[in-house]
């Protein structure tokens, strides 16, 4: 057994013992195979030292009501670290008129610093990261707070580098801790930035951004590339987060376009640029279905066959919805789906045992 | 513990607050390039919620009313295509059915704020017409000016702070408009569209134009620091009456504001 170098690859180890008991002990009371007491003895002490040294190496789940109770804890985290920020945020609008500013500018600035102070130091004593993760994004929450408010308290107008600061502080932390809530963060925060940015460069306001969708086309396939050019050895969680979080911004992008060519940077008539969007919708959803399939990423099949589901309803009610019967549209749509069920049902089985 | 990890955050932390209070210490650095004194006419007191014990006043503006500009959403019109022309916008096309139509998203310009002058007087002379039956009434609705849609509430307690002119230099603003405590010059966003009267018969908007108006200011409020917050604090929800404060309003190079000095009693 290969020795596992991070907590996702010995829980993978554990459940593969798991399953190997499990298929062991079925082999032999079928009469498959027979072994001697002795050599079970000796196989079932060794499936027992290796899970037990996993999962003191790695705090690991090694039953399946751990893992429920891992998945609570997890969950639990993040709601604490968004209760822990919104408490942090009203207690200081509580009392902040009662400071005068330099008091209130080092709250500001000492607030997301403890708070991550905090996240180092129980960071040492846990070894899973459910306590870090919440401190974690109170440190975030912090971080958002006190930029937001230094600039209201000296009557600054917003910009776009707020998104710069936080997108970097949150993939700091991101890769400090190998966290995936602050690396999605952070990867949303960057690409807000970007197409607020491009707009500011054609003389917009930035806060308009969402007013030339398109924008974040270029974000989403440079998030999504990420996997491609650094490599995640130390953190095997975050390509999926860069892919998914990448194509989700490209194909949402590509569904406004879709209707909203008034909008588009590109210099060609209105109809022409939303005809173009919809036939990039269909190829880029298809070549990543198909990018999916051949490098074992499920999550982006899935991704991908959602969107591609989503265009083709779109244009068939865009289509039919004004002079089809509405029964009709519906009764198609739901033929059209049955038929995507089998399309997919293919596909799954084409990605059976891959693990991404 | 090894806290070296957590250098890279810190730094972060540091070197974002350090930008913003550089910036906030170059826009005071030697002293307020203009000042004005609005009332609470002007710099409406904001009544925050109990969570909040922050004091916040809001620059309170409004729309020259003009002859031959119907009225519009967010106010009114401000500027004509000419204009939207000078301020960066491309209004070579009108017709938002073109083809190659697109619709430009807000931009950042300076905007020229009239303070009691001719744009209230002409307002005043306007609303004194309407009433004799002389004239079609004030169709201008006032922006933000906390009177609702009663002009004679507006006449006593409504803002005299008009949004005359923009441009997308300070300089040429100021050049123009050289009276600084007349004209506040102030950042603000300006929205560009195509506007037109619809045809009875077919719905059809004819002879679509361009028209600007303004969306805000940059900033749209002023945060009120200690120990004027302390004052402004203590007065009650504005009910109607004179102004019961006025407020030293300075501005700096990077055009952002700060209070110079408070004074609390009728105005």
């Amino acid at each position: 057994m290969a020795n596992p170098t991070n907590r996702k690859e010995a829980q993978l180890s554990v459940d593969r013992i798991h399953v190997f008991r499990q298929e062991l002990g079925r082999l032999i009371s079928e009469g498959v195979l027979e072994l001697t007491a002795e050599q079970q003895s000796r196989v079932e002490s060794y499936l027992a030292v290796s899970a037990a040294d996993l999962a003191a190496r790695f705090d690991i789940d090694v039953s399946d009501s751990q893992k429920r109770i891992s998945l609570g804890m997890r969950v639990l985290s993040t709601l604490g670290g968004m209760a822990f920020c919104a408490a942090l945020v009203l207690f200081f609008y509580r009392i902040w008129g009662l400071l005068p500013t330099p008091a209130q500018v080092v709250i500001l600035i000492g607030a997301p610093i403890l708070a991550l102070i905090g996240a180092e130091y129980v960071s040492h004593k846990e070894r899973t990261p459910y306590y870090t993760a919440l401190l974690v994004l109170v440190a975030l929450g912090a971080f958002g707070l006190n930029l937001i408010v230094t600039g209201q308290l000296f009557n600054m107008a917003s910009s776009q580098y707020f998104f710069l600061a936080t997108g970097i502080f949150a993939l700091t932390l991101a890769y400090r801790y190998r966290l995936r809530i602050p690396l999605a963060l952070a990867l949303v925060s960057l690409a807000v930035f970007f197409a607020a940015t491009a707009i500011v460069s054609g003389g917009g306001n930035w806060a308009f951004f969402l007013e030339r969708p398109e924008t974040l086309i270029p974000a989403g396939l440079a998030l999504a590339a990420v996997p491609s050019v650094v490599r995640h050895e130390r953190t095997p969680d975050f390509p999926g987060v860069y892919r998914l979080l990448g194509l989700f911004l490209v194909f949402s992008a590509m569904l406004a376009m879709m209707h909203l060519g008034q909008l588009s940077y590109i210099p060609l008539a209105r109809h022409t640029v939303e005809a173009l969007y919809r036939a990039l919708g269909f190829l880029g959803t298809g070549a990543a279905i198909w990018l999916g399939i051949r490098h074992g990423l499920v999550a982006v099949v899935n991704l991908a066959s959602g969107s591609f589901a989503v265009y083709l309803f779109d244009r068939l009610i865009t289509w039919w919805w004004d002079w089809m019967p509405r029964y009709l549209i519906f009764l198609i749509i739901g033929l059209i789906a049955l038929l995507l069920m089998a399309v997919f049902r293919k596909l799954r089985t084409t990605t059976r045992g891959q693990t991404i | 513990m090894n806290g070296k990890g957590l250098v890279p955050a810190i730094a972060i932390i540091l070197v974002s607050n350090a930008w913003l209070l550089t910036g906030a210490g170059f826009n005071r650095r030697g002293g307020p390039i203009q000042s004005i004194r609005l009332t609470e006419r002007e710099l409406a007191l904001e009544t925050e919620e109990s969570d909040n014990s922050g004091v916040i006043l809001r620059l309170v503006w409004r729309i020259p009313p003009r002859e031959n500009i119907p009225t519009r959403p967010f106010g009114g019109v401000a500027f004509d295509s000419e204009k939207l022309k000078e301020l960066g916008f491309d209004c070579s096309l009108s017709d938002e059915n073109s083809p190659h139509f697109r619709l430009p998203p807000p931009r950042e310009v300076f905007l020229a704020l009239e303070y009691e002058g001719s744009a209230w007087q002409s307002w005043l002379k306007r609303l004194d017409e309407s009433r004799a039956g002389n004239a079609t009434p004030v169709s201008n609705r006032p922006v933000d000016a906390g009177e609702g849609v009663n002009p004679e509430r507006a006449r006593r307690e409504g803002s005299r702070l008009f949004a005359m002119d923009a441009s997308s230099s300070f300089e040429h603003l100021r050049r123009k408009y050289p009276d600084a405590g007349e004209y506040l010059i102030v950042r603000g966003l300006v929205r560009a569209g195509l506007h037109g009267n619809p045809d009875p018969i077919t719905g059809k908007i004819v002879n679509p134009r361009w028209e600007g108006y303004v969306l805000g200011l940059l900033p749209p409020d002023v945060n009120v620091p200690l120990p004027y917050a302390r004052e402004l604090g203590r007065l009650p929800r504005a009910t109607g009456g004179p102004p019961r404060y006025s407020v030293e309003l300075h501005y700096g190079k990077t055009h952002e504001p700060w209070i110079g000095s408070v004074s609390v009693g009728t105005q």
